[in-house]
């Protein structure tokens, strides 16, 4: 029974996360002025990716193994979310600092399948990745961690609900920053900067093609919904209804609207430099401290 | 064979070693043997003693008089683990020795093989007396001139001297501040045991307590290598002795440093009563661990020298465990039982550090003997040719970014996670919690660049002259022994955290002794380390592996679902070139942005020097970089 939850977890995001890239693309052809493709758009792309040629320039186990070790990391860390309000089977077993380690060690998996290629273009890319989840990380976890020191337990969901047991100074600056970096958690314009496809090519991915960036493809798309699901539990946690189904629903609905807005922006906004992009991260980290150090004085 | 027999029986193979040097002369290869074979008899018999202490739970007290001077012993739980750890680093130190002074000129390894012995006696030294007098002047002086000689001859003198007499000067000035602060103890007389110091500094004012804590904090502080100072000789030594010395360094000296905090903090402090201020010094100690670990870990990501990027990140994970032990003493100071944890989570990281360090420089030295150069710039894709080692520097790589399921995890969550909880009310707390956190993501750059530029991306074939391949099977053996404890401490921490707790019910006087080893199993503000049998957390990290491994079955069977192909292919650069020697991603220009945003952190000097290329002939120069 409370291993289904687990399954849940997976299945709801597994379904939902390519149709959210066909929203996204899709909000992002109106804005400039095209029809855009279908919604299901994106589950024909992977469908047809599984099934072409895997090509390998590498020769290494590594090259190899990155795509499955980005995209069961990124799934391990779905698994032990508190989807609609119902804490995960796996809470026991796990809690925050799991949960930020399994992010970091997605990223780590899709710059070393990078670095394995050889290709320098992908290197460029990989180098991009690190200091952009370098930069970021911080943010999101001073964002739990808002939730930890107001709950003192790292248990996940606790924390979320920590997030916005408050709605005191320290709510709104870290919803404000956390908003900004979500822009860049979800890699899209302004700062989709490691993968930048007009300049260097779609950097770390470069090399991929076939089954292999499927699974890269499928990664990014959890992860752009994780993020979102993210915020949407933690400072929108007070919409929820109590009633399990209707909880995910509500929660639907609020990713949606989520997604829509990072289209827009993203359509709307041109590329920064990496160095322009680092002081402006610089700046979350900074904020994102202070809203912690508010929280933690009880404001 | 009782505890103290085993002592004399370690310190006598030692000798032995010694001697059979002398008397060996020039037959190097039988220098060698008789070196490996009696010093790995004296760490056996090391181990052994640790085991009897931590097994009856007796510890271990003698005098000893020499020449009418008093030396006070005493081997306890604390010293008994850290001697264990000993024991296993030397071993494989040793073991590796013997493999990789085959190729190095007679005169060296002669003289390696009269100074090795006498540096594993100064640890044991260091590790049991119980004075700051005259015992521990003789271990400090034994330890100190021994590994100053072994620095000396890790390089050709030209590179070697500088760092070694830096090295050197640094010891000897720790040595003065430890051995003169007892002095500020009112009545104190050279070679008072520890608890009779602490005795007696509870008489001597709190000023005087103050003056004598933050002298021996200095001292051994310049030990462990505490901002600013560890970054004065850390980098230039553990760069310079070569490979299975540097392992040694980092992987024990560094924690004889951190035995001397806590044996200070934890220990003596409690003697002196009301002149301690457990706040004060709780802070001071958060303050310059947390300095600590974040500019040791960014200066190691400057670093192109693979050697110096593994010692200036020594300096950081070191940071951890300072950080760890005030933020242990400010929680015991307000009453929470989270003391234990993270004081656990600091001798745990020690531990595990000890280990995966060790592990971190043997592949380095393995990676030195195979292709003579240090330069991550020059190296890549070897993981073809040298697979084994390869594959043990990415365990310890993984295992020291703290990913999920391995050694680095467990530590670190004790350490960080404590920070949060025990923080829910103290700023500072929580503030270095996050720098900590933040900082977990430096260690992982680091070694993504240290493996991947290395062991992945493609150029040593095309930049190196000599024909790699992988190194002989004695080089091997010593890295999978320690890779193989790496795996225990990352898959049994239940085991490693009961091995902790009954050496601290071993100690006596520990200051935290009411929220020792009992209260670990208890259940303080939602956070229970044991659960029963089911462990929780950073302690169940079969359950996350287990997680992650069923997914990626799921992944494969998902790219295997429609039945692709593989095909190999070029790597492809846009059809105007293929991959050569001119465009491969070198070392340089990695994280190069993030690189100019943390200039200010210092050690930005990136120069690569390789024993056969010397001072001044160098012209390698830095060409621009690719961001």
């Amino acid at each position: 029974m409370k291993v289904t939850a687990v399954v849940i977890n997976l299945l709801y995001f597994l379904a939902l996360a390519p149709f959210l890239e066909g929203v996204m693309r899709r909000v992002t052809a109106r804005i400039q002025s095209r029809q855009g493709p279908p919604l299901y758009q994106p589950y024909l792309d992977l469908l047809k990716l599984l099934g072409k040629e895997n090509l390998n320039a590498a020769g290494h186990p590594v090259f190899r193994l990155a795509p499955l070790l980005a995209f069961a990391s990124i799934l391990s860390a779905i698994a032990l979310l508190p989807l609609a309000g119902q804490s995960s089977f796996l809470a026991h077993s796990s809690d925050l600092m799991t949960l930020i380690y399994f992010l970091t060690l997605s990223g780590f998996s899709i710059l070393i399948g990078a670095l394995a290629s050889g290709n320098p273009f992908a290197g460029v890319g990989a180098s991009r990745e690190m200091m952009t989840i370098i930069m970021l990380e911080p943010v999101l976890a001073m964002t739990l961690i808002l939730g930890v020191v107001r709950a003192g337990s790292l248990n996940l969901l606790t924390a979320t609900g920590g997030v916005s047991s408050v709605r005191g100074l320290s709510y709104f600056l870290m919803m404000a920053v956390y908003l900004v970096a979500l822009q860049a958690f979800v890699s899209r314009q302004p700062f989709d900067i490691p993968e930048a496809e007009v300049e260097i090519l779609e950097g770390p991915y470069i090399e991929y093609s076939g089954p292999n960036y499927a699974l890269f493809r499928y990664t990014l798309n959890l992860k752009r919904m994780f993020y979102s699901w993210l915020f949407v539990a933690g400072f929108l946690g007070f919409f929820l209804p109590g009633n399990p189904v209707l909880n995910l629903a509500v929660q639907t609905v609020l990713i949606l609207v989520l997604f829509v807005l990072i289209s827009v922006v993203g359509a709307t906004h041109p590329r920064f430099r990496m160095d322009q992009a680092l002081r402006f991260y610089a700046a979350l980290v900074l904020l994102s401290l202070v809203a912690v150090g508010l929280g933690v004085q009880g404001w | 064979m009782t505890g103290t027999e085993a002592l004399w029986l370690s310190l006598l193979s030692l000798l032995l070693s010694f001697l059979a040097t002398i008397f060996l002369g020039k037959r190097v290869h039988l220098v060698r043997l008789a070196g490996t074979i009696l010093i790995s008899l004296g760490c056996f018999f090391l181990a052994w003693q640790g085991v009897m202490i931590l097994g009856t739970g007796q510890p271990l007290e003698l005098e000893l008089k020499l020449a009418g001077i008093h030396i006070p012993v005493l081997i306890d739980g604390l010293s008994a683990l850290f001697l264990l750890l000993l024991s296993v680093l030397a071993l494989g130190s040793t073991l590796f020795a013997y493999g990789y002074y085959e190729t190095i000129e007679t005169k060296i390894v002669q003289k390696v093989y009269l100074a090795l012995p006498v540096f594993i006696a100064g640890l044991v030294g260091l590790l049991t007396v119980d004075d700051l007098g005259p015992g521990f002047t003789l271990a400090w002086q034994l330890m100190a001139v021994s590994s100053y000689l072994l620095v000396r001859w890790g390089r050709p003198l030209k590179l070697s001297s500088r760092p070694a007499l830096v090295y050197l000067a640094f010891m000897e000035s720790a040595w003065v501040l430890i051995t003169g602060a007892a002095f500020l103890a009112k009545g104190y007389h050279f070679g008072d045991s520890l608890a009779v110091i602490g005795e007696k500094l509870s008489g001597s004012g709190s000023v005087a307590t103050a003056i004598f804590l933050a002298g021996l904090l200095l001292g051994f502080g310049l030990k462990t290598g505490i901002f600013p100072l560890g970054q004065l000789w850390i980098p230039g030594a553990y760069s310079t002795a070569s490979p299975p010395v540097s392992a040694l360094l980092a992987g024990i000296l560094e924690k004889t440093g951190v035995f001397g905090l806590i044996r200070i903090f934890f220990f003596v402090a409690r003697g002196a009563g009301t002149g301690f201020d457990p706040d004060l010094w709780g802070q001071v100690l958060v303050v310059v661990g947390t300095l600590t670990l974040f500019i040791g870990t960014v200066q190691a990501i400057k670093q192109s020298d693979y050697l110096r990027l593994l010692a200036y990140s020594s300096i950081g994970q070191v940071g951890y465990i300072v950080l760890a032990l005030g933020s242990s003493l400010l929680a015991w100071h307000s009453g929470s039982p989270l003391a234990g944890i993270i004081f656990a989570g600091a001798v745990y990281h020690s531990l595990n550090h000890g280990i995966f360090k060790s592990l971190l420089f043997l592949t380095g030295g393995s990676l030195l003997h195979a292709t003579g150069t240090r330069d991550l710039n020059r190296l890549g894709g070897l993981l073809a040719v040298m697979p084994v080692t390869g594959v043990l520097a990415a365990l310890a790589s993984y295992s020291i970014s703290g990913m999920p399921a391995s050694s680095g995890f467990v530590s670190k969550w004790l350490m960080i996670a404590g920070n949060f909880l025990a923080g829910k009310d103290s700023l500072l707390l929580t503030m270095a919690g996050i720098v900590a956190l933040f900082t977990a993501a430096f260690t992982l750059a680091c070694y993504v660049k240290f493996f991947g530029l290395a062991f992945t991306s493609a150029g040593a074939s095309w930049k190196l002259k000599r024909e790699i391949r992988e190194v002989p099977g004695s080089l091997l053996v010593p890295e999978i022994f320690l890779a193989v404890i790496c795996l225990s401490q990352a898959f049994l921490p239940a085991v490693y955290i009961r091995l902790i707790g009954r050496s601290l019910a071993t100690t006596e006087g520990f200051l935290l002794a009411g929220v020792g080893p009992e209260s670990l199993r208890a259940n303080p503000v939602g956070l229970r380390i044991f659960e029963g049998q089911a462990l929780l957390a950073a302690v169940a990290p079969l359950a996350m592996l287990v997680l992650l491994l069923v997914l990626a079955f799921l992944a494969r069977w998902l790219r295997q679902s429609a039945g692709a192909q593989e095909v190999r292919v070029p790597a492809w650069l846009c059809g105007y070139q293929d991959l050569n020697k001119n465009n491969v991603y070198a070392d340089r220009n990695m994280f190069s942005d993030l690189k100019k945003f943390f200039r200010w952190t210092g050690a930005n000097n990136n120069l690569v020097i390789d024993d056969e290329e010397l001072p001044g002939s160098v012209s390698r120069e830095e060409k621009g970089v690719i961001s």
